[in-house]
C-alpha cells in the first residue's frame, strides 16, 4: 500500500533515504510542469526542479507535519521560480505590440486552426508556450505565477494563495490582473485579423 | 435584461455566466470568443516529463551533500541559531543593564561632585551673596 506524504516525511528524517525518492517521484510532475510553464525554456527545467527537490529535503526539519506536504512543496516550487525570474530578468521576452508582421500572422493562423479543430504540429505546440510568455510579458512576476498555478496547473485559489504566501482575495486579483491583459492582447491580434478582412 | 458586460477575467473556470445577456450582446460574444480560445489555448500548452532517473539523481545529491563539510556546518549553523540568538539577547540585557548602572552611579557621583564643590566654595551661596551685599538686600526689600 502506497504510504501518505506525512509517513514519507517522518521516515526521511528518520533516514530512509528511499523515503525521499518516493516523495520526488510523488511530486516531479507537477514540479516540472510548473517550472515549465513559468519559465517558458525547457533547457533549465531540469535544474530549477532539482534545486527545489534539495530545498524541500534541508527544510524538512522545520516543516510542520501537521500541514499537508504539497502545499509546502507548492510553495518552495513558487519561490524558486520567482527567483530564478529575477535572475533572468535581462532576458526580456517580447511583447505583443514588438511582433513582426510574420509573427504574428502565424498567431492568427494558430487560432484559425484551433477554431477549425484542426491538430497541430508539435513545434506549433511549443511556440504556443512561447506565444503565452510574450502576452503575459510586463507582468509582475507574482501574477504570472499565480496564473500559471491555478490556470494551468489546476490548483485552488486556496492552494494558489499558500504557495504564494498571501489571501485568496489577493489571489484572485493577480489572476484575474493577467486573464484581463490576456484577453485584450488576444482580442487585439484577432480583432485586427476581422478588421484587414472586412 | 441585464445591461452589464460580462467581466470575463473575473471569472474562474467552473462559474456561470449570465447566458441571457451572452445572447443578446455583441461585444460580450466576441469577449465569449476569445476567452474561449484563451481556455483551449492554456489546455494545449505543451507537458513535460521528468526524466527517468530524476528522482534518484535527487536522491544521489543528498548522498553526496550529506558527507560533505559544508552539509556538517549547514546543520550545526541550523542548530546554532537559537542558540546563538539567545546569547545575542542575553549579552544585549546584560550591557543594558550594566550601562544603566554605570550610568546611574555617574550621576550619583556627579551629584556628590556637586555638594562638595558647593562645600568647598561657601562664599558663592546666595545666602553669602546677599550677606555680602546689604545695600541690594534692603532694595529688594523695598
Amino acid at each position: 500500500m502506497a504510504q501518505t506524504d506525512a509517513q514519507l516525511v517522518a521516515a526521511t528524517l528518520a533516514g530512509d533515504p528511499k523515503a525521499f525518492g518516493d516523495i520526488v517521484r510523488r511530486y516531479q510532475q507537477f514540479v516540472f510542469n510548473a517550472v515549465y510553464h513559468y519559465l517558458g525554456a525547457r533547457g533549465e527545467v531540469e535544474d530549477v526542479a532539482q534545486e527545489v527537490f534539495l530545498k524541500l529535503y534541508r527544510s524538512l526539519d522545520r516543516f510542520d507535519q501537521s500541514r499537508p506536504l504539497q502545499a509546502w512543496i507548492y510553495r518552495i516550487t513558487a519561490n524558486q521560480c520567482l527567483d530564478e525570474a529575477r535572475k533572468n530578468r535581462h532576458r526580456k521576452v517580447k511583447n505583443f505590440a514588438d511582433l513582426g508582421e510574420e509573427e504574428e500572422e502565424r498567431i492568427r493562423r494558430y487560432f484559425d486552426e484551433d477554431k477549425h479543430g484542426a491538430s497541430l504540429t508539435e513545434s506549433e505546440d511549443n511556440q504556443s508556450l512561447q506565444l503565452l510568455q510574450k502576452m503575459m510579458d510586463g507582468l509582475p512576476e507574482k501574477d504570472r505565477m499565480a496564473f500559471v498555478l491555478r490556470e494551468i496547473e489546476g490548483l485552488s485559489y486556496a492552494e494558489v494563495s499558500q504557495a504564494l504566501n498571501t489571501s485568496v482575495t489577493a489571489a484572485r486579483i493577480r489572476i484575474s490582473r493577467v486573464k484581463k491583459k490576456l484577453l485584450a492582447e488576444l482580442g487585439q491580434v484577432l480583432g485586427s485579423r476581422q478588421g484587414e478582412r472586412r | 435584461m441585464n445591461t452589464n458586460h460580462i467581466r470575463f477575467w473575473e471569472l474562474a473556470s467552473d462559474e456561470e455566466i449570465d447566458r441571457e445577456h451572452l445572447s443578446t450582446c455583441e461585444e460580450c460574444q466576441r469577449q465569449a470568443e476569445i476567452h474561449r480560445l484563451l481556455g483551449i489555448h492554456l489546455s494545449r500548452l505543451p507537458r513535460i516529463e521528468a526524466p527517468p532517473f530524476f528522482a534518484a539523481r535527487v536522491q544521489n545529491l543528498i548522498g553526496e551533500s550529506r558527507s560533505s563539510l559544508v552539509y556538517y556546518f549547514e546543520r550545526m549553523a541550523a542548530q546554532l541559531v537559537p542558540l546563538l540568538t539567545l546569547l545575542i539577547l542575553a549579552t544585549s540585557v546584560f550591557i543594558y543593564t550594566v550601562n544603566d548602572q554605570r550610568t546611574s552611579q555617574i550621576s550619583t557621583n556627579s551629584q556628590a561632585a556637586q555638594v562638595l564643590e558647593e562645600s568647598a566654595f561657601p562664599e558663592v551661596s546666595v545666602e553669602n551673596m546677599i550677606a555680602s551685599y546689604p545695600d541690594l538686600d534692603e532694595g529688594s526689600r523695598r
